[in-house]
């Protein structure tokens, strides 16, 4: 069986934020892995990542549209607790910023800053190497038996409101025991972060 | 002055019968049919699955201030809702004559292109300027009462929604219907609005007139 890898994508350089005409209210300002990253409202989308973002569906039915909600106790979040969750659990190394889509999807669109990619089949029950994932995220493991009390805050994100990438990530995860509360739905994803202006990042591994 | 514009009229077109479906609802639905005033809507996405969005909701960077994000919940117990729950109370609460769904941007906006189903109440006729508001609130259903209140016990449901994450519109309208004493329970924001409804295809309505 091939061996799915957890892809912890580190973050590049931060972008130099351009000129700042539009804050989102302000300018949200962090740091991630010793790098500084300014999430702002830019005025123009970069060219080379609209033609996938702004497609305005995907085939179904594997990639459908999605409720609002996804998992029982798992909270779905807006740009503004986004960029709080980034500047305060992500920071403080907390919480985690995932990216569940595959990474071929991220290097084509670019992806949110201090965001790491944890594609979504590598923590589907089938993956003999998932309780590996488990552990790199804070699940201590003792004679077979989880504990999640010391397990990260979570936020997934996938393409967007069409995609089925972090609804699928989020219900193995909740199936798997992870605690719903340590877990949030940034729903909109790449599609609705990049309509609004706000910072991407290119590159990385 | 603030004069009230008048409330909605909704054009509709008829609901073309769908083809192939390639880009689904969800996996077990491929349209959302509903009725309102006796007319039949129907929902569906756009087949082409290259499509990409035209106009106004490709635009990214609309000023902010007035232009700024909106948080997920608006608080004070209005559900916020997502594509999936728009449609479901379209079928259920707009066709059995208890819902609206209210767009609350400006008549010139709504003309161009609006939810099938919506009906128009800029969010500056509901502000509390506005000397005609409690006939809008009596048409919404609510009731008059001794001492000046209304009783809104029996007021329609709403979900209210404007151009996107960014408007504050609908945000506007729905805290001046709470600020009147509209129940926070029978109100829902859909947040996404026609910038997110567009950007997964789904259908929409236009009444502009081309004269």
């Amino acid at each position: 069986m091939k061996r799915t890898v957890l892809a912890c994508i580190a973050i590049g350089t931060s972008s130099a934020a351009v000129a700042q005409t539009l804050p989102v209210t302000a300018d949200a300002v962090f740091t991630f892995n010793g790098q500084e990253i300014t999430i702002s409202r830019s005025a123009t989308l970069p060219a080379d990542s609209f033609d996938v973002v702004s497609r305005a569906y995907s085939d179904c039915p594997a990639p459908c549209l999605s409720p609002m909600i996804v998992a029982s106790g798992v909270a779905t979040f807006g740009e503004l607790d986004v960029i709080e969750f980034m500047s305060g659990p992500v920071e403080d190394g907390d919480g985690l910023l995932i990216d569940a889509r595959l990474p071929a999807d991220r290097q084509a669109g670019g992806f949110i800053p201090a965001s790491v990619n944890i594609p979504s089949a590598t923590v589907a029950p089938e993956n003999p190497y998932r309780d590996e994932i488990f552990l790199a995220l804070g699940v201590e493991q003792f004679q077979g038996i989880f504990s999640f009390d010391a397990a990260l805050s979570l936020v997934v994100f996938d393409d967007g409101p069409a995609t089925q990438d972090a609804p699928t990530f989020i219900t193995d995860m909740v199936d798997a025991g992870y605690p719903p509360e340590k877990i949030s739905y940034y729903r909109g994803g790449m599609q609705v972060w990049t309509t609004l202006g706000l910072t991407t990042q290119k590159g990385g591994q | 002055m603030i004069r009230t514009i008048a409330t909605a009229t909704c054009i509709l077109a008829a609901g073309t019968m769908a083809q192939a479906q390639d880009v689904r609802i969800t996996t077990f639905k491929s349209e959302s049919t509903f009725s309102l005033n006796g007319i039949t809507f129907t929902v569906t996405r756009d087949q082409n699955t290259n499509a990409v969005l035209q106009g106004e909701f490709t635009r990214t960077s609309r000023a902010c201030p007035p232009h700024c994000l909106q948080p997920i919940s608006l608080g004070s117990g209005v559900e916020t809702f997502g594509e999936l729950e728009v449609m479901s109370y379209l079928e259920t609460s707009v066709s059995d004559g208890i819902g609206l769904l209210v767009d609350a941007r400006s008549p010139q906006e709504f003309a161009i292109s609006a939810i099938p189903g919506s009906v128009n109440v800029p969010f500056i006729t509901l502000a509390a300027e506005n000397r005609f508001r409690p006939d809008i609130l009596r048409a919404l259903g609510a009731v008059d009462v001794a001492g000046g209140a209304m009783d809104f016990s029996g007021a329609m449901d709403l979900a209210v929604y404007s151009g996107g994450v960014w408007s504050n519109d609908a945000p506007m309208a729905i805290q001046n219907l709470i600020e009147a004493g509209y129940p926070a329970e029978k109100i829902h924001y859909y947040r996404g609005g026609m910038q997110a409804w567009t950007h997964v295809g789904l259908s929409t309505i236009s009444s502009a007139n081309p004269g």
